[in-house]
């Protein structure tokens, strides 16, 4: 039985020499995200949530896979958690967030900290105007959202702009490295670029190891001197979708 | 749709509810909100928003929540409301006490030509305030009860709602200071103290 797992853990169960052995038909150079590997190759896989993205299609087939291992495949990998106390560490009280998997640590961990506030969004563009207001009353905030919601916030840019104000986002990307659904693309490929029209700084994110030197940066960039910033955590960091 | 009452004159219900902010901090819409509000006389707690149309609520709410011992107004219009109307929902989530959402409904789209609103065709905006969860809304009709209701405006636990419907009387202009970034920092000097 085939089932579709990430590129990213495909590289590493193949660097194992567990897939050529069994015999799968999966190319290291092709350009998906999506490739099948035997559901035998998934056992016992420690590292797999790491990667951030099995994606496994078939329910059935997810539950046997990872059920050897699962709560140790359920542990995640350690830059959220730092990303959040970075945060904290530097003043910022308020999380504003249009919900995407690769913010769920952030947004959990400031929904149960009574010091912070996490506000939930409809839509993104909510997000620059809530940011404003804080800064106007001397708190910081952070807006989390994935790409497709910088199309929803352009306008509002206007008002980043016009007030100059210092204004932070964690974007994480949907539409590049090794997107499967086609529809994720047009607003993923553009997002730097709308971004960088409206006059926001953007900072791109690939690794693990880059996350708290970037944001850090970031932090110092936007509350010291008072810029619009976005740092991009891309694909090759959280790991593709293939749906 | 016919109106069976007189409704308010804006800059008087502006000038009005100003009248009684003491500490008060305020957030304009764009257009004839901000003019209005301008009218009504200058302060350093004024935040004039000339652009980002749909978004006054929610700069109200981010400010309401960064001073929480602070009343917060916001003054806006009807379609200014409408372009935004999930911060009803945000808004009515966070329950800041401590912020008053007031709309100016003439139920135009005054800056454009006066083009009807959704509201003319009987969108109910407090009824809207009201099913997010807001737990004070109010439609204000007459100029009694404007008078009655500004009370709760400040000191009611919020968040407030409040639709005004006025009159849809285009009045001169009253422009207040355009430049943003001047705003924001006169705003956080007499609020924050600081401008870092």
């Amino acid at each position: 039985m085939l089932v579709p797992c990430c590129f990213r853990l495909a590289r590493v169960l193949e660097q194992r020499g567990g897939l050529r052995a069994s015999g799968l038909d999966y190319k290291p150079d092709a350009s998906s995200c999506s490739v099948f590997v035997p559901l035998g190759a998934l056992y016992g896989c420690r590292r797999a949530d790491k990667y951030g993205s099995i994606c496994v299609f078939d329910t059935e087939a997810e539950k046997v896979a990872l059920t050897p291992e699962k709560s140790e495949q359920t542990a995640g990998p350690a830059w959220p958690d730092a990303l959040y106390d970075l945060l904290c560490a530097e003043g910022v009280t308020l999380f504003a967030y249009v919900p995407d998997a690769g913010h769920k640590v952030l947004i959990e961990r400031s929904l149960a900290d009574p010091s912070v506030k996490s506000i939930p969004l409809t839509t993104e563009e909510e997000g620059v105007g809530v940011l404003a207001g804080a800064n106007l009353g001397g708190a910081k905030g952070v807006l989390l959202m994935q790409s497709s919601g910088v199309g929803n916030c352009v306008n509002f840019l206007s008002l980043v702009k016009s007030g100059k104000f210092p204004f932070l986002i964690l974007i994480s990307m949907r539409g590049d490295f090794g997107e499967g659904n086609p529809w994720q693309m047009p607003m993923g490929q553009s997002t730097q670029r709308v971004l960088e029209a409206m006059g926001v700084l953007c900072m791109r994110i690939e690794n693990a190891d880059d996350v708290l030197p970037t944001v850090s940066a970031a932090l110092t960039m936007t509350f010291k001197s008072g810029n619009a910033v976005a740092v991009l955590l891309t694909q090759k960091l959280l790991g593709a979708k293939a749906f | 749709m016919q109106t069976r009452f007189k409704k308010l004159d804006r800059r008087d219900a502006v000038a009005r509810i100003l009248k009684q902010r003491r500490e008060a901090l305020l957030i304009t819409g764009l257009g004839s909100s901000c003019w209005d509000a301008a009218a009504a006389g200058d302060s350093d707690t004024n935040f004039y928003v000339w652009g980002g149309m749909g978004g006054a609520a929610m700069i109200g709410l981010g400010l309401a929540i960064a001073q929480p011992l602070r009343r917060v107004l916001v003054i806006t219009g009807d379609g200014e409301m409408l372009m935004g109307l999930g911060a009803l929902a945000t808004i009515a989530v966070q329950r800041p006490k401590n912020l008053s959402v007031i709309v100016l409904d003439n139920e135009r789209y005054g800056e454009t030509g006066m083009q009807a609103t959704h509201t003319h065709y009987g969108v109910d905006l407090a009824g809207m305030a009201a099913c997010a969860g807001f737990p004070l809304t109010a439609t204000i009709n007459s100029n009694k009860a404007l008078t009655e209701f500004i009370p709760q405006l400040y000191e009611a636990n919020g968040p407030v709602f409040c639709s005004v419907k006025v009159d849809d009387a285009k009045l001169p202009m009253v422009l207040p200071e355009r430049d943003g970034t001047w705003l924001k920092s006169r705003f956080r000097k007499a609020v924050v103290g600081s401008l870092d």
